[in-house]
């Protein structure tokens, strides 16, 4: 199985190299740039650097603009694993290089690993670009938190990557790139907590948002970043990232497995 | 008519990345003139990389030549080229150029609309132009559900949309089977002599040009090395006779002293199973061929004289000229 | 003229056909800007609103309506981007060749292209306006000022539309152009939060993007006021200078593609 994850990581690495996807980092990145922007001006032209109580009582003590860079930074590190690693099986059934691939025995698990591992430092990257644009936009944090921070972010990248293969399928079943991952990407910066409190939002609306591993691995950060984390009191978003992660992971590989052989014959055919 | 006067066509090749941009000029065209006269064929053949594409792209307007005249019916078409795209129109082979949601008929009234065509005026040509391609009963299902040569044959109505004077083809049947090709030469012949169109068709299939074209312009590096009719060029090159001789086995021996005979006179193939082989020479030197399988016992049982073909003289023509 | 009439005319049918009444149209225009309205609505809840009194929203229903008419007006110029994005496809199946084969007028093409979308954009149109009325009622101001604020908009979104296409055309990455003109435009020219409490670096680049203007307009009239003069001038300023800006870029890039055989600057 890791013989298949090196041979793929190598692959797409030399991939990379040639032709650097620059307009999908670009557009990321900028994206989620310009989505800081508004409540950073907001925060500073508008309200004066004051917040609402109400804001207070729901961010659990963080102050506002390290919890929407935080918000933001943890957005792009999800939505660039759910598209690095998802749209890869795609990517080469449009480039016609899928049956290759279907006709092998290799490993399918062994595949989607050496993907995730190729890109986890280029998107990694993408959200340390994001916290140093909030670093120089005023946000401040300890950094004896570093370590636990780290820690919870390496947690969160993996529970990303097992909703990623969950999204790879969808792909490749709609043959759609477009609209699932916009549309993804969107539920996620307006339900998961990147922007705002979830209590702002309508109970129901919350219920929902559990289902993304975004919203515990945002809560968290959060907590690592203000030091005050401990496993008792967050051991329910623990225990939540843990079986969302195995959720996605199983049904997405399986759904996999089990729609390859129609997959092949439409490709073949 | 179509009067084209010493082309010429340099592009500016940038090469390396942006620090370190190179530039090299490469000549694609270099010094064509060429005509093409209404209700005739007329043929552009050239191996590939051999200038046919720019030059087309010239004569459509698509690309103006570094230097040179193209005059369309008296029309600058380096200057006025807008005036001069009404005249003529591009139709190129393969599934592209058409949008493939929309039906036949939504197909050329878009591209009709862009000739400024009122309403009245398109929808009667675009049934006149159905009727030519036989499209009628399939006028209003998607392309998408059109076969390959539906697909090339609805290329040829919109080539026709605009009624123009000079049909351009780059192409026209490439990658369609034996079957379509005929009808779509069918197609071509009907358009120059009944429609009284100026054609230029590109191709690299020899049996093309000889089957359609009144005249043809044989054209490497981007010049034109030789023009005339069909016949005329094979003429013109006189390309060696062939002669394919037939003989019982032929042994080890005899194989060697024939292939030590090879020169730049005599041209020898020995078939693979070595009782047959064919030879490019003057007739003179038939007698030698016959003399050695004579020394060596060998019985001859036939011997004919090969046509030599367009592509003969192409290829000949074309090493040729590498050569020298 | 007639040229460009009947080109116009020829285009937007085919936009239609190509590509109306797909999926991704409705998602969207439908979907996405709803979930993007909710993250800023909330992104304001996470402070005191009594604050924006001095810039003129006096309640939660006027933020409501003040970010409606923001994605509104933004979002019909999202539209007319999109109909630039399937130039792409154009390019790749060699039909824009084909197109510049012809001597069709090339600004009719463009502008042809952007009014194509424009139709699908109506019931979006209306699905806005409905929402705002719900909000607001139906009071003198904004039902008078609709049909202003729906040919201001038009307009002005198909000269946008028409730009992009320009841009699309003489570009091989046009999304690296599209977020270059797009993101910008939606922060600076008030589609989330007014112009008028930005620094002034920020408020002088507004200036160069027509939104910003039918964001002024629009707003001017829901809010019961008209529109002053020099908005009005500055919104027709704004726009010749882009149609003007549209047929140089045309033009230079059927210059290059005659020398090159290649519309791409880039």
């Amino acid at each position: 199985m890791f013989g298949i994850s090196i041979a793929v990581a190598k692959k797409n690495r030399l991939i990379i190299k040639r032709a650097y996807p620059w307009s999908f980092m670009w557009s990321r990145v900028s994206g989620a740039f310009f989505a800081l922007a508004v409540p950073i001006m907001l925060y500073y032209f508008v309200f004066g650097q004051t917040v609402s109580e109400d804001f207070k009582a729901f961010a659990d003590g963080s102050d506002y603009l390290n919890y929407i860079v935080w918000g933001a930074a943890m957005n792009v590190l999800s939505f660039s694993t759910l598209m690095n690693v998802g749209r890869c099986l795609i990517t080469e059934l449009r480039e016609g290089t899928l049956d290759n691939f279907l006709i092998s025995p290799a490993s399918r698990a062994g595949y989607y690993l050496g993907t995730y591992a190729e890109q986890l430092l280029r998107s990694l990257l993408e959200a340390l670009l994001i916290i140093i644009f909030g670093f120089i936009a005023g946000a401040r944090f300890a950094p004896e938190n570093i370590p636990e921070v780290f820690v919870c972010i390496i947690i969160s990248s993996m529970a990303f990557f097992s909703l990623s293969i969950l999204v790879s399928t969808i792909m490749v079943y709609t043959r759609d790139t477009y609209l699932v991952q916009n549309t993804i990407f969107l539920c996620m910066s307006c339900i998961c907590e990147v922007a705002f409190p979830i209590e702002f939002l309508p109970g129901w609306v919350g219920r929902i948002a559990n289902i993304f591993p975004l919203t515990p691995a945002l809560t968290i950060t959060r907590a690592c970043l203000s030091g005050t984390f401990s496993l008792e009191d967050y051991r329910n978003e623990m225990i939540r990232i843990i079986v969302l992660s195995m959720v996605y992971f199983l049904t997405g590989y399986f759904g996999f497995i089990k729609y390859e052989k129609k997959l092949i014959e439409e490709v073949l055919a | 008519m179509i009067e084209a006067t010493d082309l010429y066509k340099n592009y500016l090749i940038k090469s390396g990345h942006i620090w370190k941009r190179k530039k090299e000029s490469k000549e694609a065209v270099r010094g064509i003139s060429l005509a093409i006269r209404p209700g005739q064929i007329t043929g552009l053949l050239g191996v590939n990389g051999a200038g046919k594409t720019t030059t087309i792209k010239m004569l459509t307007t698509m690309i103006s030549p570094t230097s040179g005249t193209i005059v369309i019916d008296g029309i600058d078409a380096v200057t006025n080229f807008m005036e001069a795209k009404k005249k003529l129109n591009l139709i190129t082979g393969g599934e592209r150029n058409i949008y493939w949601r929309l039906t036949a008929v939504e197909n050329l009234e878009y591209f009709g609309s862009l000739y400024g065509m009122k309403k009245a005026e398109l929808k009667s040509r675009i049934d006149e132009v159905l009727k030519i391609v036989d499209l009628e009963d399939q006028k209003d299902i998607p392309v998408e559900k059109y076969s390959k040569g539906m697909k090339q044959r609805l290329q040829i109505a919109r080539g026709l949309i605009n009624d123009p004077a000079y049909l351009f083809m780059d192409e026209p049947t490439l990658g369609l089977d034996i079957v379509i090709t005929k009808s779509i030469h069918d197609y071509i012949t009907k358009l120059a002599k009944n429609e009284n169109k100026g054609i230029l068709i590109t191709t690299h299939y020899i049996f093309e040009a000889e089957e359609l074209c009144d005249f043809i312009y044989v054209i490497d590096g981007g010049k034109i090395i030789a023009s005339g009719t069909p016949q005329e060029i094979k003429l013109l090159y006189r390309p060696k006779k062939r002669f394919r001789i037939t003989a019982a086995m032929l042994t080890d021996e005899t194989v060697n002293t024939l292939k030590k005979l090879n020169d730049n006179d005599m041209e020898i193939i020995i078939s693979q199973e070595s009782h047959s082989f064919e030879m490019k020479t003057e007739r003179s030197n038939v007698q030698k061929i016959i003399g050695v399988l004579r020394k060596h016992d060998i019985d001859i049982s036939n011997i004919e004289t090969v046509d030599p073909t367009l592509e003969d003289a192409l290829y000949d023509m074309v090493s040729g000229e590498r050569r020298g | 003229m007639k040229m460009f009439l009947s080109v116009c005319r020829g285009e937007i049918k085919k936009q239609q056909r190509n590509y109306f009444n797909s999926w991704s149209t409705y998602i969207s225009l439908l979907v996405w800007p709803v979930l993007t309205l909710a993250v800023s609505y909330y992104s304001y809840l996470s402070f005191d609103l009594e604050v924006l009194t001095k810039i003129g929203i006096h309640s939660a229903d006027d933020l409501a309506v003040f970010l409606l008419t923001g994605a509104l007006c933004y979002n019909c110029f999202w539209l007319m981007v999109q109909s630039a994005f399937f130039m792409l496809n154009e390019r790749e199946n060699g039909t824009l060749e084909m197109v510049f084969m012809t001597p069709a007028s090339r600004m009719g093409i463009l502008y042809g292209r952007s009014l194509g979308v424009f139709n699908q954009g109506i019931w979006f149109f209306v699905f806005y306006m409905v929402m705002v009325m719900v909000i607001r009622g139906t009071d003198a101001g904004t039902v008078t000022g609709l049909p202003a604020v729906f040919v201001s908009l038009l307009v002005s979104a198909v000269i946008w539309g028409g730009f992009m296409n320009a841009v699309f055309i003489t570009s091989r990455d046009a999304s690296f152009w599209f977020i270059l003109c797009d993101e910008p435009m939606k922060l600076l020219s008030g589609v989330q939060l007014p112009v008028t409490v930005m620094p002034f670096i920020l408020r002088a680049l507004s200036v160069i993007f027509p939104l910003t203007y039918c964001l002024d307009i629009a707003r001017s009239f829901f809010s019961g006021a008209v529109p002053e003069d020099t908005v009005w001038l500055k919104y027709i300023m704004i726009n010749l200078l882009l149609i003007m800006l549209t047929g140089l870029i045309l033009r230079l890039a059927e210059k290059h593609n005659r020398t090159t055989g290649n519309l791409q600057f880039y």
